[in-house]
């Protein structure tokens, strides 16, 4: 048990370092649904959206590091579509 | 005339005369009358005392022989059941020693999950509301087991292992894999070796990554996953591209609450996740994207309807 707690507390600051930490994103022209997946991988979130939000919509993002919050007002200015972070990993996705 | 005689000889003419060895004038003659009156009250009396005694006897042994007979009438009565229960204990011991009944069946609540280790080594993890049955004592022999509802397997090599759905069956040797069979959703991923998926429509072969699904009894579809394992067992659900329904069914299973989703339409697809460990979380993540509002109706029910 004691192990387990070792093990959560050294996880924790990695989950949130995930997080805040600028990684190296691009996209040329890709499906949103696919930029999403990719964002998830990346900064270890989850998104939750109806899948009508995101036919049709298209992603280019130039090569460049950005935080989590940054890269989500770059898609909220792409998609036209609102990004609201709870509970530290799930983004709830809306009109 | 009054006569006049020893006590001694009164008892002694009495004795004889009640005893039948005087007749009546013979003890009149040896007794003055006024006597003689009075001793034949007395017999008189004693004999009516003795008719009176007599019935007593005789309805009280009547009593008895009934009592006696009614307890003859139970006795067998009780003897049969105990007779019946005995030999039925007898027949279901000797059935479970002849026939060898192995079958084991686990079952899963709301939210609950549980890991199962089989006796091959093999590893099933069941989500929350999901039952499993298999024979115990053939599992070496045929590694086969029925499922309703989702469980990811951790396959060790073997012979084959297989699990029966009310949707399919799926087959595999030594693998990881997924399966999410309900009453019209059937849902396979393998996330490890070769998985195979036969329904009463098609066969089909996964390889890793690769995602089976069939809702409400539409075409079958194969799609691919970059997860590495089910989301469930972790502590999440995730659905990708799911109509809502499910999603709301699995909410009432893992927070053990029901939905009033009259007016939600049953064409809003989902992808999206929650967590095992906060309801509020859970509804925001689900609801919050689809525009749906939910209130408390009464304890554990909530109803839906979207936002104006």
């Amino acid at each position: 048990m004691r192990l387990i707690y070792v093990l959560v507390l050294m996880l924790l600051p990695i989950l949130a370092f995930s997080q805040e930490e600028a990684f190296y994103i691009e996209f040329k022209d890709v499906d949103l649904n696919e930029a999403i997946g990719e964002i998830e991988d990346i900064y270890n979130v989850l998104f939750s959206y109806k899948d009508d939000y995101l036919i049709g919509k298209k992603v280019t993002f130039i090569r460049k590091k950005r935080t989590l919050e940054e890269t989500l007002h770059e898609l909220e200015s792409i998609s036209k579509l609102f990004y609201e972070v709870i509970y530290k990993r799930y983004i709830i996705v809306s009109l | 005339m009054k006569k006049e005689y020893l006590n001694s000889d009164l008892d002694s003419f009495l004795a004889k005369w009640l005893e039948g060895e005087l007749t009546d004038q013979e003890f009149k003659n040896l007794v003055n009358e006024d006597d003689y009156n009075a001793f034949l009250k007395i017999r008189h009396g004693l004999h009516v005392r003795n008719l009176l005694d007599r019935p007593t006897d005789a309805t009280f042994s009547k009593i008895q022989d009934k009592i006696q007979s009614k307890k003859d009438k139970v006795r067998p009565l009780y003897s049969n059941w105990a007779i019946g229960i005995a030999a039925s204990i007898a027949l279901l011991f000797g059935l479970f020693m002849f026939l060898d009944i192995g079958e084991i069946i686990i079952e899963t609540g709301f939210g609950e999950s549980k890991t199962i280790a089989l006796l091959d080594g093999s590893e099933v993890i069941l989500n929350s509301k999901t039952k499993i049955i298999y024979d115990e004592d053939n599992w070496i022999k045929e590694r086969k087991l029925y499922l309703d509802g989702e469980a990811y397997f951790r396959v060790t090599k073997g012979e084959g292992f297989v699990v029966i759905t009310n949707n399919g069956t799926v087959s595999v040797l030594g693998t990881q894999f997924n399966v999410n069979s309900t009453t019209d959703f059937f849902d396979v991923v393998c996330f490890e070796g070769k998985v195979g998926v036969k329904t009463l429509q098609s066969d089909h072969v996964l390889y890793p990554t690769d995602t089976f699904r069939k809702i409400n009894g539409n075409n079958s579809e194969v799609s691919k996953t970059l997860d590495k394992m089910p989301a469930w067992v972790n502590g999440e659900s995730t659905f990708k591209s799911v109509p809502l329904r499910y999603v709301i069914k699995a909410l009432e299973e893992q927070y053990q609450i029901e939905f009033d989703d009259k007016s939600i339409s049953d064409s809003d697809i989902f992808t999206g996740s929650f967590p095992h460990d906060s309801l509020n979380v859970a509804l925001k993540t689900v609801f919050e994207t689809l525009n749906i509002k939910y209130t408390e109706k009464e304890k554990r029910n909530i109803k839906l309807r979207y936002k104006e």
